[in-house]
């Protein structure tokens, strides 16, 4: 027996649904597929994502499977770095700067490599087991996640600080003059 | 220079994972739900499980542990539903380990043996795999008790 019909929590309706599944897809997706993931019409499922289109969360792409949609590189990003600099302490930011400089030193020595690249480019070594080469391959994903996560942050620090120079609490967002300070 | 990897990846992820949390946290005996290894970098989520509220009738053991694991890649997402308590660890897990048992399988490991079985899930949506995985663990949790 298999899974036909999906299952949803309760409380999720159908222009949550189909946002949730377009948001976390990495492989652009045709509204038909988005629909019966989110066990909605085809027509619900084109007129949410059409309405997200617009709003720049999706980017619409043509593929051999017709009109596709998928996250917004530059939306994502954009909201990951402004959630960041709103929503946490410069020192929780730099804790993870540290944390993750130190994961990665942990793979460098693990696997006896300088970059990512070489780790990657190891992954043709004829004498690895299937197990060493899907571990590497995890490794690389994740090692890939930290940089992105690192870029992020780095962009969140130095928004808190353009922020305060302005004179506007990144915090709540309110600015204390309601004036931009001059140069000079 | 900003670093874009296929997909936007690692922000996807964490949109999974925040709207994954959100889920648990609204569980019935769930409680402690974490981002492991941290809020910033999360790459699974925890949570401690009252046995008998979440199945909501007694049952012979406590306490245990859920962890939810969801990595978006090109074609099928990694996912995994983990539930570990004192007699049993089970789960539904979608990766590239026993493809000839489907896209998802179903794995039993207590202290005699590991079993391996069609997992008959292949929902793509983060939460919806997780639902479908909150629904059916009540009847494998009663079948834990019937073999011992």
């Amino acid at each position: 027996m298999t899974d036909q019909s999906h299952v949803w929590p309760a409380e999720m309706d159908a222009a949550d649904r189909v946002r949730h599944v377009a948001l976390t897809r990495t492989t652009p997706r045709n509204a038909g597929w988005i629909a019966e993931e989110a066990d909605v019409s085809r027509d619900t499922a084109v007129k949410y994502l059409d309405r997200m289109a617009d709003q720049g969360d999706l980017s619409v792409v043509e593929t051999a499977d017709g009109t596709c949609y998928r996250p917004d590189d530059v939306t994502q990003f954009l909201r990951e770095v402004r959630t960041l600099a709103e929503e946490q302490s410069v020192d929780e930011l730099t804790g993870e700067l540290r944390a993750i400089g130190d994961e990665i030193d942990s793979w460098k020595s693990a696997y006896g490599v300088e970059s990512l690249e070489e780790l990657r480019q190891s992954l043709g070594r004829e004498e690895l087991s299937p197990s060493d080469r899907r571990d590497r391959l995890e490794t690389i994903e994740e090692w890939e996640y930290n940089i992105q996560v690192r870029e992020a942050i780095q962009l969140a620090i130095s928004l808190q600080s353009s922020l305060t120079k302005l004179d506007v609490d990144p915090h709540t967002g309110e600015s204390g003059l309601g004036t931009l300070p001059q140069e000079g | 220079m900003v670093l874009f990897l296929a997909g936007g990846r690692g922000f996807t992820r964490r949109e999974g994972l925040r709207r994954i949390k959100e889920r648990l946290d609204k569980e019935p005996g769930f409680s402690d739900v974490q981002y492991q290894p941290s809020r910033l970098r999360p790459r699974s989520v925890v949570a401690t499980v009252d046995i008998e509220m979440f199945v909501g009738e007694t049952f012979p053991r406590d306490w245990a542990t859920v962890e939810v694991t969801w990595r978006p890649r090109a074609g099928t997402d990694v996912q995994r539903v983990q539930w570990v308590d004192d007699a049993v660890s089970l789960g539904w897990h979608k990766d590239d380990d026993h493809e000839a048992l489907g896209t998802t399988h179903f794995q039993i490991e207590t202290a005699e043996e590991i079993v391996h079985e069609p997992g008959h899930l292949e929902a793509e949506a983060p939460l919806s795999f997780l639902e479908s995985c909150l629904q059916r663990l009540p009847a494998k949790l009663e079948e834990t008790i019937a073999d011992q």
